[in-house]
């Protein structure tokens, strides 16, 4: 473990640590201890202060402040209250609160029966994704063992506070993410968001006050209370303290799950955490954010991590998706997969969401395609602005995120799709063509016996030919070739 | 399992369970335990994880090792080396071993266990402040 190292792990501090079946192993790394803690020598409201103090925001990805949020459910009056934990983690290409609940389910059962102690509540519920089988088992489990112990159900370690915790499971459907959508999935009904106000925290659950944050946000919570609110603000920055886990993924050498402090920059996650990009390669882009985020090209790589930076940049914090591309990226084809993945989730209850994407998804296709016109070019950041200005939910105000950042700094990309009918990464499968050049062909055969579809036909030490209409524009034949005597273009 | 009912006996049951868990404690307890921690999330178990638990759970038995005991753990973070273990034996610092075959399993318990040298092919450099 080296006091140097860029990974600081606040959240992620058992994970791959302890055996998370045994709840011998959480409490051997001071477990409960945060709630006993709070339970026999603090307030409600001095655990509030602890939290607002910390700085502590959510990690969901708006970044809406944790204590602030606690507050206002504990300031509503109610005889029954509830906790909920966001694990409806949806995101492509995401797995940070999968490992989180696999790995440490304990960090999150303490942490929401604090946030009860301090709103008041005795019920919490976790909603979680069914398709994370082992997350649930481990849940399930934990929950039983705490129970066992008296960590959790009626008079918690022999006081007065009671709390009792259950699972419900999420279908898989994207928009379960915002919380309104998740509390109408929890009550039977369709996974469907409404207008805010009221918050949750005055009107959520069956009407009652809740207070409902993001797992990474409540795996902080015992450890800010456990070493106070100044242990936890030396790390990161003024207005985003502490740390922010990422899965990093893509063209990355090393990819995996990485939690660092915040406001640390963009470029040591990639070159020194990740590794660099494979191959040696160069960075073109990082997309954070997922569906919701954007992509930031590479000459602003430097960019501390925080909440405002990336909003700056058109990106968002996000709930922590870092893709990282490369030259063979293209930027069209990444926005028009997330724009494909928004369109598809969204639950068609607003017009703008409903509709305005799948018009923006369309206008991608035909420039895709080669049958992009300039004015589509301003229509996409037209209408993708008005999509984020009337949308009803988080869905549709983000979704437009990666179509507007790829064409606010890498519009020339999609120019050259619009006016040269070119694809200049080589991937928009209709805008692009292989060729063999016959001075440079030495009739090896390698690219015939590689081509899947077996479309190249040549003699031994003759030129080999590809034939067009059947060729399915896979590459293979350009990225075997040892002679570079296969142009693409 | 007696329930808990007080601060003080969350503190007891801290105290008197602590030979008792995968981590090891500074102390006669685990004076002689080693620890293999073999990375079981769902990326760890896809790379193939559970193949080299039995691998190295075989081994042990193989060569008799009474006081080296196999857990599960979750995602360590280092997904792009899965799979992975962590060798923790008492007072020393805990090596990180990746990229494991059953063949470099095998090699960890005789070599690593049994006569203290590093399988250095599979070490893995980490880097990780926990506060």
């Amino acid at each position: 473990m080296s006091e140097k190292a860029a990974q600081v792990r606040i959240a992620l501090r058992n994970c791959g640590v302890i055996d998370p079946e045994n709840i011998s192993d959480y409490i051997a790394t001071d477990g409960y201890e945060a709630l006993a803690k709070a339970l026999f020598s603090m307030t409600p409201d001095e655990v509030i202060e602890t939290v607002k103090k910390s700085g502590l925001r959510g990690r969901g990805g708006a970044g809406f402040p944790t204590g602030i949020k606690w507050e206002t459910a504990r300031k509503s009056q109610s005889d029954v209250k509830y906790v909920l934990c966001n694990a409806d983690e949806g995101d492509p290409g995401a797995f940070m609160d999968r490992s989180l609940l696999e790995g440490d389910p304990h960090c999150i059962l303490e942490a929401m029966a604090l946030c009860g102690y301090a709103i008041g509540a005795q019920e919490g519920i976790i909603y979680v994704r069914a398709e994370y089988p082992l997350a649930v088992k481990h849940l399930q489990l934990a929950i039983r063992q705490a129970e066992a112990l008296g960590l959790l159900g009626d008079n918690i370690l022999g006081g007065d506070f009671s709390f009792h915790l259950s699972l419900y499971f999420g279908a898989g459907a994207f928009v379960c993410g915002e919380e309104t959508s998740l509390m109408n999935s929890v009550q039977g009904g369709r996974g469907e968001p409404r207008i805010k106000p009221p918050f949750p925290a005055v009107s959520g659950l069956w009407n009652a006050p809740t207070n409902i944050n993001n797992v990474e946000t409540y795996a902080n919570i015992p450890q800010i209370i456990r070493n106070g609110w100044e242990w936890f603000r030396q790390f990161g920055t003024e207005k985003s303290p502490g740390t922010k886990v990422f899965a990093l993924a893509g063209r990355v050498n090393n990819v995996g799950l990485v939690e660092v402090p915040m406001g640390t920059p963009l470029r040591t996650i990639i070159e020194d955490i990740g590794g660099g990009i494979q191959g040696g390669r160069r960075c073109k882009a990082v997309q954070t954010g997922g569906p919701s985020g954007g992509c930031i090209p590479a000459e602003h790589l430097d960019t501390p991590i925080d909440y405002e930076s990336l909003a700056g940049l058109g990106s968002m914090m996000g709930s922590g998706g870092m893709i990282v591309m490369d030259e063979g990226d293209c930027m069209v084809g990444i926005a028009k997969f997330y724009l494909t993945f928004t369109a598809e989730e969204s639950c068609g209850k607003c017009t703008p969401c409903r509709i305005g994407n799948r018009r923006l998804l369309e206008m991608l296709t035909r420039i895709t395609e080669g049958e992009g016109r300039m004015k589509d070019l301003d229509e996409l950041d037209i209408l993708g602005n008005i999509i984020k200005d009337t949308a009803l939910c988080g869905l549709g105000m983000s979704s437009p995120n990666p179509a507007i950042s790829t064409l606010r700094f890498f519009r020339d990309e999609y120019e050259a799709h619009v006016r040269d009918k070119r694809c200049p990464a080589g991937t928009c499968k209709k805008l692009v063509g292989y060729k063999i050049l016959e001075d440079k062909c030495m009739g090896c055969t390698v690219c015939a016996r590689n081509c899947p579809v077996s479309c190249i036909s040549g003699a031994r030490k003759k030129v080999h030919v590809i034939d067009q209409k059947r060729c399915v524009k896979c590459g293979v034949c350009h990225s075997k070739c040892p002679f570079d005597a296969i142009a693409r273009g | 399992m007696e329930k808990l009912t007080s601060w003080d006996a969350l503190k007891n049951y801290r105290e008197k369970t602590c030979g008792q868990t995968s981590l090891l404690c500074v102390g006669e307890q685990d004076a002689n335990r080693v620890v293999l921690a073999v990375g079981e999330a769902t990326c760890g178990v896809a790379a193939g994880a559970k193949k080299i638990a039995d691998t190295l759970q075989e081994e042990i038995d193989r060569l008799g090792l009474k006081n080296a005991s196999i857990i599960a753990t979750g995602c360590f973070g280092y997904c792009y080396a899965e799979p992975m273990v962590e060798v923790r034996m008492p007072g020393k610092p805990s090596v990180y071993y990746g990229y494991l075959t059953e063949e470099a399993a095998r090699d960890i318990v005789v070599k690593h266990l049994v006569h203290g040298q590093l399988v250095e092919n599979n070490v893995l450099p980490v880097e990780v402040n926990i506060p």
